[in-house]
Parts: C-alpha cells; structure tokens; sequence
C-alpha cells in the first residue's frame, strides 16, 4: 500500500503524500525528539525533512525504499537542527508537552536525570544512533544505511555513548548510594 | 536480572518516555506547504542521485571549477605572451609570494611529498598508548571522530564519498561468542592467537597468513572475508573494543595485519579497490611508531 502512495505522491498527489504524512509522521516525530530532546527542534527537523522528500521524492526510483530514504532525510535535517541550535541549546531545555508516558516509578527519577545529562553530552551522531537501535530497534545495517556510516562505525558509536550512558547510571547510583546510605 | 538487563530496561523505558503523535500544528505546516513547494522534475536522461548533494562537496566542486577556471586562464594568457619573451627558467628557489594559482590536488607532484599527516605528533591515548607518526598525508582524510579508533580514507574522484577505508586501532583480544555482542571477552596473547580465533568463526574467512612487519613490528597478516550472516550468527562483534570490522557478506576478500608494539596489538584494515589497496600499502609502510623513551620528544 505505501509502495502506491510513494508512487502517486512522486506524481504530485498531495493527497497521497498527506497519507505517507499520517503514516510515518508520528514515528519521524518520535525519532527526531528523542534525538533532539526538544519539541520544537524536533518540529522543526520532521517539517524540514517531509519538505525536502516531498521535494525531492520525484528522484526516488525505488518506492520500496522510501522508508530508508525518508529517515535518512530525517536524521540528516536532526543534525542540521542540532548544529544551528547547539550554542544555546546546552543552556535551555525544553520540556515534552504530552508529558512522560511511562510512569514515574518505572525509570527513577535519579535515573532519568543521570540520562539526561549524559546524553546530553554524546554528539548528534551518537544519539542518533542510540534512538534508532534502542528506541526504533532498528538493525544496526538499516542505520548504517540511514546514518550513511559503515556498520563498524554504527557498533562503535553504540559502543561509545552505551559506556558513557551506563557510567553515568553508574556513577549516579555510587551518588545517591553515599547521599542516602542504607 | 543482570547489569546489562536492567541498564537495557532501564535505557529502553528513558527512551520510551516523551511524545509518539506527529502534532497537528506542524502536520498541517508541512501539508499546507506542498502547494507552494514545487517537486524536482529531472529529464529521462539526466543523471541522478538517491539523495542530495551535500553543501560540502558542493563548495568543493565549486572550488575544484575555480581552480580549473583559473589555470586555464593563466595558462592562456601565459601562451599569448609566448612570441615575445623568453620562456622562464624553472628553479627550485622559493619565491617569496605564494603562487597565484592554487594547483588541484591531483595535480600536484606525486614525489617529495613532506606535508605533514594531521596526525603527526598526535597521541590517541585511548587506542593506542603511544603515539605514532605519519610522514605523508598523501590526500587521505582522517576520521578521529571516534575515540577507540582511527579511520583513514581516500576521496572517490567525483568526491561523492569514499569506497576505501584503512582502519588503525589497538586491540586487546576478541569474544568467547563472537556472534553475541554481550559475550564475554577474549584476551589474546600475539598475532597468531587473533588468526586462529578468525578462523573458529563460522562466517569467517580467512586466507594467505603470512608474516609481515609495520616500522619493524612484527605479525601476520592476511586476507579475510565474511559469508553472509545466518540465523545463528547475525552480525559478528569481533574484538573486545568494538566497531572496525563487521560481517557484510559478499564485500570480497579484504587484506588485515596485526603487529605487536610495545605489549599491544595493533591492527590495520585497509578496504577498498584494487587502486586503493596500493595506496593503502604505502601509507602504512610509512607509519612510525614512537618509542617509549622518544614518545616526549619531537620527530626525528
């Protein structure tokens, strides 16, 4: 079915690209937050993405790959959002409108602040491709795919932000161990 | 539940956290745009890409269309004013003005090259604890941007990219289960302990293991492949560090070396064209290893 609307909306149906809209917009959405922690940024990163592939789509011959072609617009508009932004970005934080989904007992609050700040401190390409395999549980070739990257260069980005994300647990657990002992 | 479960658990719920639904606001900011957004149309004939030109290699070409205009300009002119006047004596001499024109890249000469490697001096103190040392550049792009390793690479002549690669790291060992990436991890004890490892992987190949050296080190290297990945063994986590080297099947045979410096065992990839791996070959040939008791001082 997306195959079809891929292939009427490369045509100039801008109906048909609402329904790809509606179909992947939300996951876009999600990915590019989560990579960017910040509503607006992320907004902005799908509106700039979707434009772009509404734009260029005429050139994509495969509509099979239009999944892959469409993250790859997405992740590669988070970089540019996360560039233009980085110099205030580390001093302002927005929160998320719809509020925490899971919660708050299920990830502490100790934790989630542990995460944030070291997450906070990985670089664009390494949170990309935290969100893709953790969050989207994409396979490590599909984001060497959209990422643009060897695969290598995938399992050693995960590798490096996965250690600086559990030292960062880690060393908040040792934390709050030696604030409040047993 | 073991530590990496709950830090998986734990990351996984962080990451769950935070919106799902694209907003209304910014779904009807990008329909109420497509009107007004006219779609790229190309000619049957017209060459292609799968994705955008980057603005980098862009200003590249536009540079490279500069530079090319600007040679042909002075050449011309230097033509012109042939009739009259004697043709200059080429001498080695510095002048004290730089050159007007730029010479590209491939036009430079191909000898005597002594610009110095980025890396010249440089001490990746999480890789390798030593530094070492390259003498030429020779056009190869370094990618440091990951602190466990080091990635060199040539240009692709239409600078779309690279299809080459030479990798550089320190390696400790491997994985008990090299098709786990949580398995434990394998110290090894010199070159030959990695090869026979190789060679217990069922997706591996490995080939032509011969002696080699790199600044006098000494090791094995040899060509290794992967088949393509089955259900027992989807992707390969080769070493203790990670990343460099994974499985993707039908990449033909690529040529490794590993050498031991100092206690350490160093390792070097090169993938490629055929073209590349000469090049690659020179440029490890050209790598320095710094001693314990010169690794404060300059370059010889």
């Amino acid at each position: 079915m997306q195959a079809g609307l891929v292939e009427r909306a490369r045509d100039g149906d801008e109906l048909a690209f609402a329904a790809l809209v509606d179909l992947a917009g939300g996951r876009c959405y999600a990915i590019a937050y989560r990579i960017l922690r910040d509503v607006e940024r992320a907004q902005d990163a799908v509106q700039q993405a979707f434009l772009l592939a509404w734009r260029e789509l005429p050139k994509l011959r495969d509509p099979e790959r239009f999944d892959v072609w469409l993250h790859r617009l997405l992740v590669n508009a988070c970089y540019e959002e996360f560039r233009r932004y980085r110099r205030w970005s580390t001093r302002v934080r927005s929160l998320p409108v719809d509020g925490p989904a899971a919660p708050d007992d299920f990830v502490s609050i100790d934790d989630r602040d542990a995460l944030e700040r070291a997450f906070a401190r990985l670089s664009v390409e390494h949170r990309s491709v935290v969100v893709l395999h953790h969050h989207a549980g994409m396979p490590l070739a599909s984001i060497a795919e959209i990422t643009g990257v060897p695969v290598g260069t995938v399992k050693s980005r995960l590798f490096h932000a996965t250690r600086i994300l559990r030292d960062a647990l880690a060393s908040d657990a040792v934390e709050n161990a030696r604030v409040r002992p047993a | 539940m073991t530590a990496n479960d709950r830090f998986d658990t734990t990351l996984g719920a962080w990451l769950d956290e935070g919106p799902m639904d694209l907003p209304d606001v910014t779904r009807r900011a990008i329909l109420t745009s497509l009107p007004v957004t006219h779609q790229a149309r190309r000619g049957l004939l017209a060459p292609g890409r799968f994705f955008p030109m980057p603005t980098f290699y862009r200003a590249v070409a536009l540079v490279a269309i500069l530079v090319v205009a600007a040679g042909g300009a002075a050449l011309l002119i230097g033509r012109m004013g042939q009739s009259n006047v004697a043709a200059p004596v080429a001498t080695p001499t510095t002048s004290p003005t730089p050159a007007a024109t730029p010479l590209a890249p491939s036009a430079q000469p191909s000898v005597a090259v002594s610009t110095p490697s980025p890396l010249q001096g440089h001490t990746p103190t999480f890789v390798v604890p030593f530094s070492y040392r390259l003498p030429a550049g020779e056009g190869l792009v370094v990618d440091d941007s990951d602190p466990t390793w080091y990635q060199f690479r040539h240009p692709k002549a239409d600078g779309q990219g690279y299809d080459n690669t030479i990798v550089v790291r320190a390696v400790e060992g491997g994985r008990v289960d090299p098709c786990a990436e949580t398995s434990t991890t394998k110290p090894m004890a010199n070159p030959q302990a990695f090869f026979d490892y190789f060679a217990t992987i069922p997706t591996m190949r490995v080939g032509d293991v011969t002696p080699t050296t790199i600044d006098g080190n000494r090791g094995l290297s040899a060509t290794v492949e992967f088949t393509a990945a089955t259900a027992e063994c989807p992707d390969v986590w080769l070493w203790t560090e990670e990343g460099s080297i994974t499985q993707n099947g039908g990449r033909g045979p690529r040529p490794i070396s590993i050498v031991d410096v100092q206690g350490k065992h160093v390792m070097v990839l090169r993938n490629g064209p055929d073209s590349f791996l000469q090049k690659a070959d020179e440029f490890i040939a050209s790598i320095r290893f710094d001693r314990p008791s010169s690794s404060a001082s300059p370059a010889p």
